[in-house]
């Protein structure tokens, strides 16, 4: 009768306590780091040596897709790469195909020109976003200068330092794409097939498997799959930052719903069983 | 600790904390902060397209005299007339339609061809046999590509069934794989909002 009513308990466990539990597994390494281990995904790996060994100076083209919904994913990775391209002196030029990618963009820019001292024009700018998805993919590819014709504040491209002399998709060095859609496919098929324009991206970690075959296939340099490549990047650039912090997090997380369900079904079977005997 | 002073952080907050309400069930707070933030994103869609048709198409008509750019804004309001309720009118909306369908389909195939298909055949024909991973994949990639064979029946099932179903266990293992990434993206989004919480709003530990 014991052990019948210890299954029964088990497998009704309420969901108040649960989503209590979860709350404290992830506040508590957000405060107290726990350093659990962490592996670099080859695809980060290979997308930090890229980067690395870009020439001084490339002129690099930042997709900005974050919204919020990708914003703990994808965030970390922005800031993570961005600095290691600015510690080359590349050039940054940001742009996004959501709206609501346009103010992350701006932000970005922010960040970066406060932490390194840029000139906006010289050194980094922001085209803003187009509206088509894909369509405005395929516009940047065919005629960059005539579909961002004006930066984000409405000044002419043409009169931005930096892009003089810049005529087409294919002066671009690097395009890294943070996930909006299927945007980093996008700009395999439009920019880095026909203009052999590298591309990495970023993505969220529910997408990244869909971005395996294109990283084996030669179309993405690299790939950073959600929190875990943010993660393993800022280690690569020996700079821990929200990623890292937020991984052991998740990690917590992911031990006690992994715990809840092997829990929950062995509750469930061993009740059923009990239950059985009894019958 | 170091409590934020900025409003909008407080606002953030307090709103993340009404959206996490549901999970004590259904309530007003919930409801209004759901319905808000649906109006809210509203509003910023129409605001963003509102600037994107000033700069994109007005300003370039009316300041440049770009009269192609009647073309667009024209296209713009024939779609417009699907919310009419004359059918007469409305219809005038489907040229709209099926001009932004077949340049959609166009651009969608460009490089499709080549990115989606023919590299990766050329990928995995050139995979090395020289580690288990390659092994794996070409094995899956071949016996998932026979399981849509269906060639099951007769005299061509007793070789084609078992590799199918070594393809049906490959598929399986992948949406697995698919599943528990995207689990741990929801987790990601929890943490992302723990971490405004707990290091932007109360200033504890980050």
């Amino acid at each position: 009768m014991e052990k019948r009513d210890i299954w029964s308990t088990l497998s009704r466990i309420d969901a108040k306590l649960l989503y209590a539990l979860l709350a404290v597994f992830i506040i508590v390494p957000l405060i107290k780091p726990l350093g659990l281990p962490m592996s670099i995904p080859a695809e980060t790996r290979a997308a930090y040596d890229f980067i690395d060994a870009l020439p001084d100076g490339s002129l690099v083209l930042l997709s900005v897709g974050t919204d919020p919904q990708t914003e703990a994913e994808t965030w970390a990775q922005a800031i993570a790469m961005g600095r290691h391209l600015l510690s080359k002196k590349c050039n940054l030029v940001l742009m996004s195909v959501n709206s609501v990618g346009q103010p992350y963009a701006e932000r970005l820019a922010s960040i970066l020109q406060e932490e390194f001292g840029l000139e906006y024009g010289q050194d980094i700018c922001v085209l803003g976003f187009r509206a088509g998805e894909e369509t405005a993919v395929a516009g940047f590819a065919g005629d960059f200068l005539t579909l961002y014709n004006a930066d984000y504040k409405g000044a002419p491209v043409k009169e931005l330092p930096m892009l003089k002399g810049v005529s087409s998709a294919a002066d671009f060095k690097l395009i890294i794409d943070y996930q909006y859609k299927a945007s980093a496919i996008w700009f395999a098929r439009h920019v880095g097939g026909p203009h052999k324009v590298p591309v990495i991206a970023g993505s969220r970690a529910s997408s990244a498997p869909n971005m395996m075959p294109y990283y084996a296939s030669g179309d993405f340099k690299g790939v950073l799959p959600g929190i875990q490549g943010g993660a393993a990047y800022e280690r690569l650039l020996q700079r821990p930052d929200q990623a890292t912090k937020g991984l052991d997090a998740q990690s917590m997380g992911l031990i006690l719903v992994i715990l809840s369900v092997l829990i929950g079904n062995v509750a469930t079977v061993m009740g059923a069983q009990a239950k059985s005997k009894k019958a | 600790m170091n409590i934020s002073t900025e409003l909008t952080v407080w606002i953030a907050a307090l709103m993340t904390l009404g959206v996490y309400s549901f999970a004590f069930g259904d309530n007003p707070v919930y409801r209004i902060i759901s319905n808000l933030f649906v109006g809210v994103a509203g509003g910023h869609s129409i605001v963003v397209g509102f600037l994107h048709l000033r700069n994109a198409a007005w300003f370039p008509l009316v300041r440049d005299a770009q009269l192609l750019q009647l073309i667009p804004i024209i296209g713009g309001v024939l779609l417009l007339t699907r919310l009419l309720p004359d059918k007469r009118v409305s219809v005038l909306g489907r040229v709209s339609l099926g001009f932004m369908g077949a340049v959609s389909g166009v651009v969608s195939m460009q490089g499709a061809l080549e990115t989606n298909l023919l590299r990766q055949v050329v990928a995995t024909m050139n995979l090395r046999l020289d580690n288990l991973n390659n092994i794996i994949i070409l094995v899956a990639t071949v016996c998932t590509l026979v399981y849509f064979l269906f060639l099951h029946q007769g005299k061509y099932s007793k070789v084609i069934n078992p590799i199918s179903e070594v393809g049906k266990y490959a598929m399986m293992v992948s949406f697995g794989y698919i599943f528990g990434a995207g689990i741990a993206g929801t987790m990601t989004l929890l943490v992302g909002r723990m971490q405004f919480l707990v290091g932007q709003w109360l200033g504890i530990g980050l």
